[in-house]
């Protein structure tokens, strides 16, 4: 009696942990590529995400072994850092369960945590790396922060040198003037 | 940031890539960035440097312009500029003043004219300027 109960009472248990075992597996069998930055920080990425990656592609076209092997696909213009806010940002938008409300908070925030020179940088590297959504994301965002700004904030920002005389700048004030486009 | 540049320029990449310069002064980068701007806030930033003077006076920049802007409705109230595009200069005309002297542009019958910005709930659709 006794030992029949007991038998009864672990067959739940072992399906269950097969069913564990099973997803185990899957997860492993998702495939992953290894991405190496220019300060020699490796990462594995789930390959639907490096796939997106429009550097990643290009790269397998060329080497399409390193796409099975332990080579390691390098990322010479990506440091670590940026990187990582990379596959945050695509993580976060490949969540199938992320809804329209929680991608627009994450943006949000996301973009609160940069400062400039970090969104400079990420959007080189994501030039780089051919990532079309977020670098469309950074050039709207870099857009609405230089939209209403003065020349000069703009020339700070982008780390332009005033390659005008002074006097071509007095006729574009003059040229201007009219529209009430205001030079500084 | 001193740093990475130096790592950036002194490597070189198995993907084309073309200036490294942290300065964002990549075309490509600031064409994209210049094409969600308002046309008011490019007619100032002419006066930034010459490389983005050239950029912005570009007659297929330009048009891209329109085509993005007119894509965008967020962007639509605030595109309702025409404007002008000659050799080496743009002139964006008020609304207004074109409605009321609409003859106004062939003054400057040097300059091509580029673009309307027009939309369908704008009276400026059946305007024969």
């Amino acid at each position: 009696m006794a030992e029949e109960t007991e038998s009864t009472k672990t067959e739940p248990l072992k399906t269950a942990e097969e069913e564990f075992k099973k997803l185990e597996i899957t997860e492993e069998e998702e495939s992953e590529l290894k991405l190496e930055t220019s300060d020699h920080v490796t990462f594995m990425v789930e390959a639907s995400i490096a796939m997106k990656f429009g550097a990643v592609q290009q790269y397998l076209e060329v080497s399409p072994a390193a796409s099975a092997s332990a080579t390691a696909i390098p990322l010479h213009n990506v440091a670590s850092r940026e990187l990582i806010l990379i596959l945050e940002y695509y993580r976060m938008h490949d969540w199938v369960d992320a809804g329209e409300r929680d991608l627009k908070e994450f943006d949000e925030r996301f973009l609160k945590d940069l400062n400039y020179e970090e969104l400079k940088e990420l959007l080189l590297a994501a030039n780089y790396l051919n990532v079309e959504k977020l670098f469309n994301f950074l050039t709207k965002s870099i857009a609405n922060i230089i939209r209403n700004k003065d020349v000069e904030f703009v020339r700070t920002f982008f780390g332009i040198d005033n390659d005008y005389t002074p006097e071509e700048e007095a006729a574009y004030r003059e040229e201007n003037a009219w529209a009430g486009v205001k030079f500084v | 940031m001193v740093k990475s540049t130096t790592k950036r320029s002194e490597l070189v990449s198995p993907i084309s890539v073309e200036s490294p310069s942290l300065s964002i002064s990549l075309d490509d980068m600031t064409r994209e960035i210049f094409l969600e701007l308002p046309m008011r806030s490019l007619l100032q930033f002419r006066s930034i440097c010459k490389s983005w003077k050239t950029l912005i006076s570009n007659a297929q920049f330009a048009k891209d312009h329109l085509h993005t802007s007119t894509a965008n409705p967020n962007m639509a109230h605030l595109q309702l500029v025409p404007f002008l595009i000659g050799p080496d200069t743009i002139k964006s005309y008020s609304v207004h003043i074109l409605l009321q002297n609409p003859t106004t542009p062939t003054k400057h019958s040097r300059f091509e004219m580029i673009c309307w910005v027009s939309y369908s709930s704008s009276p400026l659709k059946h305007s024969s300027i």
